[in-house]
């Protein structure tokens, strides 16, 4: 029996180790012909051949921002591919709350901006540390920033930050991005953590985004030992809510 | 490719910069960029081709890909700074693979500096302005 079990095990680790080569090349493979992509479009972009004209630039700020999207995308599916794996590993740091949430808000003001939205922050008064892994901590807050963004039309986003005692549980962070933007049915408010799930396909091709965003958000708070949720009426905007605990424990790498 | 290499007209107080990459497109890509900013360029399409150009070049800096037919570009940065005529050229890795095993031993081979692909010809030109900065005085384009 112990050696047909170990063989079945030492399958299944010959197949991830495959995998995780196939994915390497796959991820070289696509940065590569990417690079010639951008590469030249900023080059046309700086004028380096003369000047642009308006529709010209128009074309070429396009073709620029759809292999960025395919960049995205790329990172993403690797994520989340590494994530079905378990490949994927917490790493422990100690940081302050309010200031990766600052910090964030500045990366994606360009963004903000364009959108033409405002994005106010309400920070407590008190430092806010935790022991979580800022990485993963960053992504589900600037997914969760950047959904909104795609989903609100004309108004504000919110992000709220604070603690909560959880009965028999120890104290929790919890973020909450509000958004003034479309809202959603509660029909579809589970649907939407799911990879590759929008409310509407039709979404996709005019908001963007392959609908990856939330589905790594709710994976990697899993990871983290927290959760997040949606509170949401049609035409009323949406709350996103994060609760992570403040502190977890290193956890050994699984090989 | 040998009439664009370092051509005469070129202005001897540029720094030379080898660009090394298999791919042409992306190996024109940075090596247009480089010249339009005033660099003087030598293009090589693999490792070999790199470490015979490095050797009869002398370039001021190289921007080495890892991926190449024949000799790769880690193992054509391990032989550039073991030797001596070479070893103190800056070589910048611009690279596709971008995980940390990748960088890692990019770095382990001596490379100066590494670049994950896509990086826009901006940002490698920004690398190299650093790298040459370092190692001896130059009138910087």
């Amino acid at each position: 029996m112990m050696a047909t079990e170990d063989t079945a095990s030492n399958k299944r680790e010959t197949e991830s180790v495959d995998n995780s080569a196939l994915l390497a090349n796959v991820s070289h493979e696509v940065r590569t012909p990417l690079n010639a992509i951008l590469g030249y479009t900023s080059m046309l972009l700086d004028d380096v051949w003369g000047e642009l004209n308006e529709k010209q630039r128009k074309s070429v700020r396009r073709i620029s921002s759809n292999a960025q999207h395919l960049l995205g995308l790329l990172s993403d599916i690797l994520d989340l591919t590494k994530l079905d794996a378990g490949k994927m590993p917490v790493h422990v740091d100690t940081f302050e709350l309010s200031d990766l949430v600052r910090e964030i808000l500045e990366e994606l003001e360009p963004l903000i901006e364009k959108a033409q939205l405002k994005a106010v922050g309400d920070f407590p008064q008190a430092p806010l540390w935790m022991e979580s892994d800022r990485q993963k901590v960053k992504q589900i807050v600037v997914n969760l920033l950047t959904n909104a963004l795609k989903f609100t039309p004309d108004g504000e986003i919110r992000i709220r930050i604070s603690t909560r005692d959880e009965s028999g549980l120890s104290e929790m962070a919890v973020i909450e991005v509000c958004d003034t933007g479309m809202g959603i049915a509660p029909r579809d408010q589970e649907k939407i953590f799911e990879s590759f799930r929008q409310v509407d396909s039709s979404v996709r091709r005019a908001r963007g985004g392959a609908g990856l965003g939330l589905a790594i958000c709710r994976q990697f708070a899993t990871m983290l030992n927290g959760s997040v949720s949606v509170l949401s009426e049609v035409g009323e905007g949406a709350t996103f809510i994060v609760k992570l605990p403040m502190r977890i424990k290193a956890r050994k790498e699984t090989p | 490719m040998s009439d664009k290499d370092a051509s005469a007209k070129d202005d001897e107080q540029q720094p030379l910069i080898l660009v090394v990459d298999d791919f042409e497109d992306n190996r024109e890509m940075y090596a247009e960029y480089l010249r339009h900013v005033g660099y003087r360029v030598a293009e090589a399409i693999d490792g070999n081709d790199a470490i015979e150009k490095a050797n009869s070049l002398s370039p001021d800096a190289v921007l080495m890909d890892l991926s190449l037919p024949g000799v790769d570009g880690w193992e054509v940065t391990r032989r550039l700074k073991k030797d001596e005529r070479t070893k103190l050229i800056p070589i910048i890795a611009v690279s596709g693979h971008t995980m940390v095993q990748h960088e890692e031993r990019a770095m382990a081979c001596g490379c100066d500096a590494f670049v994950a692909k896509p990086s826009l010809p901006q940002e490698v030109a920004g690398q190299i302005r650093r790298a040459l900065g370092k190692s001896k005085s130059f009138k910087l384009p």
